[in-house]
């Protein structure tokens, strides 16, 4: 690619990049919500959208990790559910403290990433078909642990996290320590190895990279984050559910892709997923807040999404070498 | 050493061996289910097997001919196409024979519609097959909320029942609709040119490319046979099941894609089959039925299925080490 140098070259950098898809979605998405709903930059409606956002941001960053290094995880709502029904009947049925129950809870999500990750990368049996097998099982644990929705977490833990604490609300401080997790990962080596795996195993591979340790280690990332959000997402519902995940497999990878990060790997960003997801959790509330009658919303937020993937597809392609899959 | 990579070699390479495993688990799996009942090998519970077996089939035929497409092809709107058929025919038909054929013509041709939508999504839009017929999803679960209301109303015309349940010398119809399929599609990819340069772009998008093949109207179109596939499958379903709910087609969504996979069809695209779809979706419907006759819960049936396809995967989709 051709470079002129100028002194707004980080400016075009910003620019280009593909996370740029991402927040551009979720200003969009933010200007048109303040439209239909006067009252959303009111702390307590910023607390509560965030609360029901924070989970969906996990994820999403657990599924960049796994989709940057070439792979993918389905199985992250399911891990979901099963550290929600984990704790919730540790705590409710067991008698456990919550917060051994937390731990305990998020020690069997990345246990199940630990699985995957053997399975993917020792094994070498595709991602898809793995995380997918296992989202099966993983689901029947789920049932069979907590049969029903019910039980309960302890009132201060809920209430904490409906909370604001030093004048910010509680999720936002959750989402930005989720970030600055991955942060930490991205910028060690590990960071720079899934981004290198991802984008070009064989090369990789030959300059001793060890790509069957990264691929592993993707997997585990995926599945600690989807189990936090698995956590916050029982702080926000207080209660267990053996279905409770079941849409963020697909709704953290449509928030990887409209935050522009290739489903081939090797290309993208977390910061672009947080955007995705951002704009996800908006189109609820837009379609909400905008009257649409009830039996369209379903319709409605659909189309909104599938015009932003079209958007974000086709931006991607024009943007140069660059393509969001290996689909032609 | 060199016999057991030779064998590691073919068992990975050849569809033909997946397909004679999968064979051979289907059997054994039967054989398991009359090993605990009798009643599970008689002939009736066969081919009411058989039967139950063709919806599946039928709803992996499109997933078929997308994954062998290939660019990382699946689709995984067909639940939600079939859930749209199985309401639109109902709904237009109304119970009556005499709307059944303008029922069935307008929701084939919207099964094809939504078909197109995708493949264009999908090529020119270039949005990844698997986000692209899952946002396709929501949209047409939006379509099925906005045109019922949340209530689907009518039934399925006496017709489409008897060819739903009914028999003809003792074999159940679906059998007979899905062998005709099936022959249509064999046929199709072994000797028409459609077939033939359906395996070439899932092998080699960009040699099909160069060598003349319309590779946009190709994989587009496969998108379309896709959705055409499905809502056959949801016409089929309404007789089957005589009425309709919401979401009937959700069952089907990655059980078909499972279909394919242990049919033996590489998901990376170019090679299989359609005949190992249908021995995959016998073989799933086998194990789903043997797990409900020994009175296993939902539970330890999701946890079984999940593990019996590691199983199956870990056999024939081992990857080359240099991946």
């Amino acid at each position: 690619m051709r470079t002129r140098f100028s002194s707004n070259q980080t400016a075009t950098r910003i620019f280009r990049s593909p996370a740029m898809i991402g927040w551009v979605l979720f200003l969009l998405g933010l200007v048109a919500n303040a439209i239909v709903q006067p009252t959303l930059f009111k702390l307590s409606v910023i607390n509560s959208n965030l609360g029901l956002a924070a989970p969906l941001v996990m994820v999403a960053i657990g599924q960049t990790a796994a989709v940057l290094a070439g792979g993918i995880d389905l199985s992250v709502g399911a891990i979901v559910t099963l550290t929600n029904v984990l704790v919730v009947s540790l705590c409710s049925f067991h008698h456990t403290g919550f917060w051994l129950a937390a731990i305990l809870g998020v020690a069997a999500g990345i246990a199940v990433g630990v699985v995957n990750g053997f399975i993917i990368s020792i094994v070498r049996i595709p991602a898809l078909l793995v995380t997918f097998a296992m989202m099966s099982i993983i689901n029947g644990v789920a049932l069979a642990i907590l049969p029903q929705p019910g039980g309960q977490i302890p009132a201060d833990i809920y209430q904490i996290y409906g909370n604001t604490v030093a004048g910010l609300p509680f999720p936002l401080l959750l989402i930005i320590v989720g970030v600055l997790l991955w942060v930490v990962f991205r910028y060690r080596k590990i960071g720079r190895y899934l981004i290198a795996v991802g984008g070009a195993a064989g090369s990789s591979r030959a300059n001793g990279i060890p790509v069957t340790k990264v691929r592993f280690q993707s997997y585990v990332l995926s599945a600690m984050f989807a189990s936090l959000a698995g956590l916050f997402l029982t702080a926000e519902v207080s209660s267990g559910d053996p279905l409770i995940g079941a849409s963020y497999a697909l709704n953290s990878l449509a928030a990887v892709v409209l935050g522009g990060t290739a489903l081939a790997g090797g290309r993208g960003s977390v910061s672009g997923s947080v955007g995705g997801a951002l704009f996800l959790i908006l189109v609820q509330n837009i379609v909400y807040f905008a009257n649409v009658p009830s039996y369209y919303q379903t319709l409605v937020s659909g189309l909104i999404v599938v015009m932003g993937l079209a958007t974000t597809g086709v931006l991607y392609a024009r943007s140069g070498k660059w393509r969001l899959t290996n689909g032609r | 050493m060199a016999f057991t990579e030779r064998v590691k070699q073919r068992l990975g390479q050849s569809s033909r061996n997946s397909l004679g495993i999968a064979v051979g688990v289907a059997v054994l799996l039967t054989a398991v289910g009359g090993a605990f009942n009798r009643g599970f090998v008689s002939p009736s519970n066969l081919l009411n097997l058989l039967a139950i077996s063709s919806l599946l089939g039928l709803a992996a035929a499109g997933q078929t001919l997308v994954v062998l497409s290939g660019g990382e092809g699946i689709d995984l709107s067909i639940g939600a196409v079939i859930s749209l058929s199985a309401v639109l025919t109902s709904q237009i038909s109304n119970g009556q024979n005499g709307l059944l054929l303008p029922a069935v013509v307008v929701t084939l041709v919207v099964g094809v519609l939504l078909g197109l939508v995708n493949g264009l999504g999908i090529y020119l839009a270039q949005v990844p097959p698997l986000i692209m017929t899952l946002g396709m999803s929501s949209v047409i679960e939006g379509i099925v909320l906005v045109y019922t209301q949340g209530q689907p109303k009518g039934q399925a015309p006496p017709f489409l029942a008897a060819l739903g349940t009914g028999q003809v010398l003792g074999i159940p119809w679906l059998i007979i609709v899905w062998a005709m399929f099936t022959l249509i599609i064999w046929y199709v990819l072994k000797y028409l040119v459609y077939g033939r340069l359906l395996f070439l772009v899932g092998d080699n998008r960009s040699a099909g490319r160069m060598s003349g093949v319309p590779v946009a109207k190709l994989v587009v179109g496969t998108y379309a046979l896709s959705g055409f596939f499905s809502a056959c499958t949801g016409i089929l379903f309404l007789g089957y099941t005589n009425t309709t709910y919401l979401n009937i087609g959700d069952v089907y969504i990655l059980p078909s894609v499972a279909a394919v996979v242990v049919g033996g069809t590489a998901l990376s695209g170019g090679r299989g089959g359609y005949i190992g779809t249908v021995v995959g979706a016998i073989l799933l419907t086998v194990l789903d039925s043997l797990l409900t006759t020994l009175h296993m819960g939902e539970a330890t049936r999701g946890i079984i299925n999940g593990v019996v396809l590691l199983v199956l995967l870990s056999i024939y989709t081992r990857q080359p080490k240099d991946a």
